[in-house]
């Protein structure tokens, strides 16, 4: 999919600034861009670098695992192939309870740390594991409780109660992230069935993802 | 309310540092050679962060052309008959449509929203909520998803998408229920 709407946006855009007659204008937009692209890329690699090396002392004490303790119960069920008492599961809970008080800058190093590690556990590296793909669920919810930058702008552009968007737009992650985590679990059961209903050598094949010559053509998403 | 602010502000802050000494705490009482283990995590992290630079830079360019060439205002232009007829201004669309590829060009535009109608008025108290409501999902899955190199997203980016655009029409209930 990601394929397709790159696609969309690459050519329309062209095409656009073709059919306008802003030919020399798409150099200069690709150009700026990069730059863009590049030393944003910079910029982050300090933040990320940072809260990768402080998660790194916080795993080697222990408080990684023991964070992770804290919400077993609500992790565990939410993701069964993760095993039980695993630093990820902490790392997932730091995640989301950064992004909660509204700590973006550091929510994001937090991810990216959980992103890797979840995907030490993932069988198929090419593909994103059921873990993944509910931690992506999460993530996308996006569940609130100190909306910082949002109420940062509220109050710059004059408003008398910057923080009348607490309440609803606690209402709209949680109601946003229960969402996703539904339509999760409903992909993903879907994927399983279509998985048991492959003939049975392309269901060792699936299963075996390490055995290459097996593998069915992948349709790149 | 202000108070209000004042205090959530402050849990924010406090966080990290209280973060960060109870870590360093736990680390010094454990006696961990804390600079060390620290610097071998930065250069794991720094690793992570080079390699994200082709995906970021996949979804800075796409963006770049899509915005700048106007393609973003023709499609604009295709919707605002329909969003007439639901009373939807067309500013709302714009960062409706804006928040799911940029997080800063979306926060500009909230910005702009906010001076022109006012933060308190209907059109800013939905506009808050868009902004505030979801993650900015090509950009999140693009940086998640490239960070650990996986071609196959899966579901990941149309359950996205589905999540996005019901945060979006969530946003404009509620603020017509709280504002008539």
């Amino acid at each position: 999919m990601i394929n397709i709407v790159w696609l969309i946006l690459m050519g329309l855009g062209t095409l656009v600034a073709v059919g306008t007659g802003k030919m020399s204008f798409v150099g200069n937009v690709i150009f700026d861009s990069a730059g863009q692209a590049v030393s944003f890329t910079i910029g982050l690699a300090g933040v990320i670098a940072f809260w990768s090396g402080i998660l790194k002392v916080a795993e080697v004490s222990g408080i990684t695992v023991n964070v992770a303790r804290w919400f077993q119960p609500l992790l565990s069920r939410l993701f069964p192939t993760i095993p039980p008492g695993h630093k990820v599961l902490g790392l997932i809970s730091m995640t989301i309870a950064a992004n909660f008080l509204g700590l973006g800058n550091v929510a994001t190093p937090l991810g990216l740390k959980t992103m890797t590690e979840l995907n030490q556990l993932n069988s198929d590296r090419d593909s994103a594991s059921d873990a993944i793909c509910t931690f992506m669920a999460l993530v996308f919810g996006g569940f609130c409780l100190i909306p910082t930058t949002l109420m940062a702008i509220r109050s710059r552009t004059g408003s008398t109660n910057p923080a009348v968007v607490i309440g609803p737009l606690f209402l709209i992650t949680l109601a946003g992230t229960v969402l996703e985590l539904i339509l999760n679990r409903i992909a993903i059961r879907f994927s399983k069935r279509m998985i048991s209903n492959l003939k049975p050598d392309h269901r060792y094949a699936r299963a075996n993802p390490h055995v290459k010559h097996l593998q069915p053509p992948v349709r790149k998403g | 309310m202000n108070k209000l602010v004042k205090i959530l502000a402050n849990i924010s802050g406090w966080a990290i540092p209280l973060m960060l000494l109870l870590i360093l705490g736990t680390a010094a009482k454990k006696r961990i050679r804390i600079y060390e283990v620290f610097v071998q995590g930065a250069m794991e992290g720094l690793r992570t962060a080079l390699q994200l630079t082709p995906y970021i830079l996949a979804i800075f360019v796409a963006i770049g052309l899509f915005r700048a060439s106007g393609a973003m205002d023709f499609l604009l232009y295709l919707f605002r008959p329909i969003l007439a007829l639901l009373g939807i201004p067309a500013d709302l669309l714009t960062l409706g449509l804006l928040k799911p590829l940029s997080g800063s060009a979306s926060l500009g535009v909230t910005a702009e929203i906010l001076q022109k109608y006012h933060p308190d008025s209907r059109i800013g108290l939905i506009a808050s909520f868009i902004q505030g409501g979801s993650e900015t999902t090509f950009y999140v899955f693009s940086l998640y998803l490239g960070a650990v190199h996986i071609q196959d997203g899966r579901h990941i980016l149309p359950m996205g998408l589905v999540g996005e655009f019901a945060a979006f029409l969530l946003a404009i209930l509620l603020g017509s229920l709280i504002i008539p």
